[in-house]
């Protein structure tokens, strides 16, 4: 089974600091996506980022991969400070690919159709510069390890199911061995019997490799099964943070305890949910 | 049974398509009565909107249909030219996931009602603006007048789903078709939608076909709840008796994987496998290969929904519903099947079937790779 990289770090293998990113609006003015958004993940940790449309959450996991330039504050993974430019070069494309991977909500977008399973994972590893043998073998690993069997290593992303897709993506995210995995509604359109086995896979990784989860996703009871920490956005802030058991029964804000009551569980009245949601 | 007759009534209603394994839907069967949520799960391809559509009569064409399927008494599949068009636009609406989709990007909010109302009949101009303004304030929008005048972009996609929602009303439909009606929605705005519909439900007595593929959901808001799985109905029963006592392997399947509050990573049980494709047939029971209590007869079992003792017998001043039914060969045989012997199948023909899914929950694992 693959270990993910040992850094010989001792603090958090992500430590994110007063990140803010701004955009222009289209009358002038400039919208706050996410400001002043700070927290750590140890190796093996799990944070989960809720919120609802619009809050701020995948501007933050961008930011966290690379996708978009942060205004100003600072991502460090293993003690070492993210640049802001791309990195040149070969060795410092890899050392930067090898510190943060991101899975989407569609992996059918993300996956080049004309690739087997394994042709991707194969692509995915030489790139980083792995060795035909090597690879070879290391392939086959990563598709043992997310539960993808031979058919499909030898399937196109169409002959996949959505399930198969999302395994895939993530086999291929781990393939460079990453110290840390975002992953942005990664789940969120997946059927709950698929949904479960992806969450369990997810588990098994971070125990397994000790990569670092950062859990983007609207559904509070999703992220409480998976993150040790839950930061809860409103409106590009974080209107509260902490261990994820303590946020989800004893929240302290009003928008965190809005989120919880609208979600629907037995004996549940949508007419009360709306009036804790119109009192937050 | 009851002396009213359903609203909408679906009677062993399968649909084949040239070119597939399987039948779309199989011996499909629901009723829904008048103000009665009918809540309708089940994975993806499970045949969750092919019945709706048929509540519409907008079965795919080049198919072969069986059955029956009857609304406020009307033989639905039979309806042709402006008949058929009448009863889209009067009796039945559908609300459908993505409210962008259903509205006109670059028409006005208040067109769009206009349209929808002179179809019902309205076809006075300055009636049917007033009856629009009405419309958007029934559904909760703040400033119905401004609304009227703006286009879809202008809104967010609450305020959007609350605009389909009354051009569904415009025609004061009988039956309303919830298609995920609120799964694209924010949490937050998804119980303001369905505090909407409860409130409108109950002010005007509609039916309602509320499909959803989360269970919580549909335990919290519906009336009774029907289970499909690959085009069959496989259990149906009063929404708290399915979640205190479903029956079926595949709805406690699904339960055992829906994500709830409070719960632990521990008590998240994977279904193995996946839900099947039209590609795949079945000599049996449909949920055998993932079934974690599958015996080798199942294999060649065809599913028959049989009813269900109620948990605890039968309910003395209850409401005149069927308890419920399912279609699971382990499952013991109903009372109206063997009613000599009412609460003793019941009681242990249930811890029966949770005993043996432990002994062949291995087997019925590796039945799924
Ligand atoms: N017009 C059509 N022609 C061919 N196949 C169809 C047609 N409509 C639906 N199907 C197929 O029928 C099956 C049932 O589809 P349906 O849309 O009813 O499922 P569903 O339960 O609503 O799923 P979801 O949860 O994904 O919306 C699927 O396999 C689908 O691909
Ligand atoms: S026990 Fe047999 S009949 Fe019942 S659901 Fe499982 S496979 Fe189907
Ligand atoms: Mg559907």
């Amino acid at each position: 089974m693959a270990g993910t990289q040992e850094t010989g770090h001792d603090g958090p293998v992500l430590s994110v600091d007063a990140l803010r990113k701004t955009y222009p609006l289209p009358g002038g003015g400039r919208l706050t996506a996410a400001d002043g958004i700070g927290f750590r993940v140890p190796r093996g940790g799990s944070l989960g980022i809720v919120g609802e449309s619009g809050s701020g959450k995948t501007t933050v996991a961008r930011m966290l991969v690379g996708l978009i330039r942060a205004d100003s504050g600072t991502i460090a993974v293993a003690g070492h400070v993210r640049g802001s430019r791309p990195p040149r070069g070969r060795a410092a494309r890899l050392a930067r690919a090898r510190e943060v991977q991101m899975v989407f909500q569609d992996p059918y977008l993300s996956l080049d159709p004309r690739l087997t399973g394994r042709q991707c994972l194969l692509t995915a590893l030489r790139l980083h510069g792995a060795q035909a043998a090597a690879a070879d073998e290391r392939a086959l690993r990563l598709l043992d390890q997310v539960g993808l069997g031979s058919r499909e290593a030898e399937a196109r992303p169409h002959a996949l199911s959505g399930g198969q897709r999302q395994r895939l993506a993530i086999a291929r995210a781990l393939a460079v061995d990453p110290a840390v995995l975002v992953l942005d509604e990664a789940v969120a359109a997946l059927d709950v019997s698929i949904q479960a086995q992806v969450l369990g896979l997810l588990e098994e990784i971070r125990r397994e490799t000790g990569v670092a989860l950062v859990f983007v996703s609207h559904d509070l009871a999703v992220v409480q099964y998976i993150t040790d920490e839950t930061l809860v956005m409103r409106q590009g802030r974080a209107v509260e943070q902490g261990p994820t058991p303590h946020v989800l029964a004893d929240p302290q804000d009003p928008y965190t305890r809005a989120l919880l009551a609208a979600v629907p569980r037995e004996g549940w009245d949508p007419a009360e949910a709306v009036r804790t949601v119109r009192a937050r | 049974m009851t002396t009213t007759q359903p609203l909408l009534d679906i009677a062993g209603l399968t649909l084949e398509l040239p070119g597939t394994a399987r039948p779309l839907l199989a011996e499909v069967t629901l009723q829904v009565r008048t103000g009665e949520v009918l809540g309708l799960v089940g994975e993806s391809g499970s045949g969750k909107s092919t019945t709706a559509k048929a509540a519409l009569g907008m079965l795919p064409a080049g198919g072969r249909t069986e059955g029956r399927v009857t609304v406020d008494g009307t033989d639905v599949l039979t309806l042709r030219g402006e008949a058929l068009r009448a009863h889209r636009a009067r009796t039945v609406a559908m609300i459908h996931q993505d409210p962008r989709a259903a509205l006109n990007p670059v028409r006005r909010i208040g067109d769009f009602l206009t349209e929808r109302l002179a179809h019902a009949g309205v076809t006075d101009r300055r009636a049917a603006r007033a009856r629009a303004v009405e419309l958007l304030g029934a559904v909760g929008l703040p400033d119905p007048a401004r609304h009227v005048r703006q286009r879809p972009h202008e809104l967010s996609g609450g305020m959007l789903q609350r605009v389909v929602i009354a051009g569904a009303l415009a025609a004061e439909p009988r039956l309303l078709l919830a298609d995920e009606a609120t799964s694209a929605l924010d949490v937050t705005t998804q119980a303001e939608i369905l505090d909407l519909l409860r409130t409108l439900r109950a002010e005007r007595e509609t039916g309602m076909l509320f499909i959803t593929h989360d269970l919580h959901l549909a335990a919290a808001y519906c009336d009774r709840v029907l289970v499909m799985y690959a085009g069959r109905i496989v259990e149906q029963q009063p929404a708290p008796a399915l979640f205190a006592h479903p029956r079926h392997p595949y709805t406690r399947g699904l339960l055992g994987c829906s994500p709830t509050l409070g719960g632990t990573a521990a008590d998240l049980r994977p279904v193995p496998g996946r839900p099947p494709s039209l590609a795949e047939s079945f000599p049996g029971c449909p949920f055998a290969a993932r079934c974690p209590e599958a015996e080798p007869e199942c294999e060649t079992w065809a599913p028959v929904v049989s009813p269900l003792e109620p948990e605890g017998g039968p309910v003395p001043n209850g409401p005149p519903v069927p308890a419920g039914e399912a279609a699971c060969r382990r499952l013991p045989l109903a009372a109206s099947v063997a009613p000599a012997t009412h609460g003793a199948t019941g009681a242990s023909g249930a811890s029966t079937a949770s005993g043996a899914s432990e002994a062949s929950a291995a087997s019925g694992a590796e039945a799924a790779r």
